[in-house]
């Protein structure tokens, strides 16, 4: 079993193993317990690149650009968010490739764009720093 | 006073009332004046040592026989040791969330002891407190053993386990302790098994510049993940992030 934490706006704030009734109900925040492995849970979606996840990247600026893998099991499609822009990227067999820029300094923030699904904590969000 | 006060009697001897004396003083009091000494009866009543309750799947504990340092109680003034691993039975824990406390029972004929449970800390005629348990209505979770003093740095008695977390939020959980805890640490791993580098997470990023992102009062542990994007979770000369796992560890004044 995992306990799953929703913001106010129904989100997916958290998650973890077991069943775990503490939130911040000040704020609204609610728990449901879904009968799934709390590993199984944490690879519905994972976004990741140069070998990397859950770690900030910081490469120089470069013309290469910089490949984000993203890991959906079970899924075609998957929408996400950078940095508030929204991206359709394929998925064959569960995987597909975002290609991000890399020449100008700059932060970019990948997250799924349907959080109430997908959860854009753990290993569901990137960041990506171009230094300059 | 010195000690022994009792003497050896040789053969032929006549026992003198201050052989005996001497030698109940030296039993109960170790040859000390009872001014100044309780009996040894009394200063043993709560002896306990090796003591370590763990939990048993599901919702049992547990202490594990170690035949370096077999679990040892007196309980109402019987010695008990253990001999080997001994049980709480199972389906003991039930309704609502409550603080559960454990006890050593001794019984007749038998030089070990057995564990029972109680949402009353009282103990019985044949019991002795040993520690206590939370049971959140389905699962009994912050372990305290009274007496166990082993060495090194005990386990935890709150563990989060792994849990994701993301920059821009705070995260509260239930340590439920009902004092603030003694000590508590809070690691980040970039993987939901912990498998990778676990960082003690000290500060996390404001602008470039560390702030603490750890509080607790008597009931939670409280994690404020800053509004940085890229160190908003840990910042740290190992790594930054932004997103990422969250454990929380933390430890009990008794």
């Amino acid at each position: 079993m995992i306990t799953i934490i929703r913001s106010a706006n129904q989100t997916i704030k958290s998650f973890c193993a077991g069943a775990d009734p503490t939130c911040d109900a000040a704020v609204d925040e609610s728990v449901e317990y879904l009968n799934a492995e709390f590993t199984e849970y944490a690879n519905r979606f994972i976004l990741s690149a140069l070998g990397k996840t859950g770690v900030t990247l910081t490469v120089p600026p470069s013309a290469d650009g910089i490949t984000v893998k993203i890991s959906c099991p079970g899924h075609t499609s998957i929408d996400l968010s950078v940095n508030g822009i929204a991206q359709t990227v394929a998925l064959i067999n569960g995987t597909g490739e975002l290609a991000l820029s890399t020449e100008t300094a700059g932060v970019y923030v990948i997250v799924p764009a349907d959080r109430t699904v997908f959860c854009a904590a753990g290993n569901g969000l990137l960041c990506v720093e171009v230094t300059s | 006073m010195s000690y022994p006060l009792s003497s050896t009697v040789t053969a032929g001897q006549p026992t003198a009332a201050d052989h005996y004396n001497n030698l109940r003083t030296d039993a109960l009091y170790l040859g000390q004046s009872s001014a100044n000494a309780v009996p040894l009866g009394t200063f043993l009543q709560r002896y306990a040592q090796g003591l370590k309750i763990e939990y048993l799947a599901v919702n049992r504990l547990r202490i594990t026989y170690n035949s370096i340092n077999p679990a040892t109680v007196m309980i109402k003034g019987v010695m008990c040791q253990a001999a080997a691993n001994i049980d709480l039975a199972s389906g003991m824990f039930s309704g609502a969330a409550a603080t559960w406390y454990m006890f050593a029972n001794q019984s007749a004929g038998s030089t070990t002891f057995t564990l029972s449970v109680n949402t009353s800390a009282t103990e019985t005629a044949n019991q002795v407190l040993i520690g206590q348990v939370y049971w959140d209505g389905s699962n009994v979770t912050n372990v305290v053993s009274y007496y166990d003093y082993a060495a090194g740095l005990p386990v935890a008695d709150y563990d989060s386990g792994w849990f994701a977390c993301a920059y821009s939020n705070t995260y509260t959980k239930l340590h439920g302790f009902g004092t603030l805890p003694r000590n508590v640490v809070l690691f980040h791993s970039t993987d939901s098994a912990g498998n990778s580098e676990c960082i003690k997470v000290e500060v996390v990023s404001n602008d470039s510049t560390g702030v603490s992102c750890l509080g607790a009062d008597i009931n939670y542990v409280y994690v404020t993940a800053s509004l940085s994007p890229g160190a908003g979770c840990v910042f740290s000369t190992r790594r930054n992030s932004g997103s990422g796992y969250y454990r929380i560890l933390a430890w009990r004044y008794l």
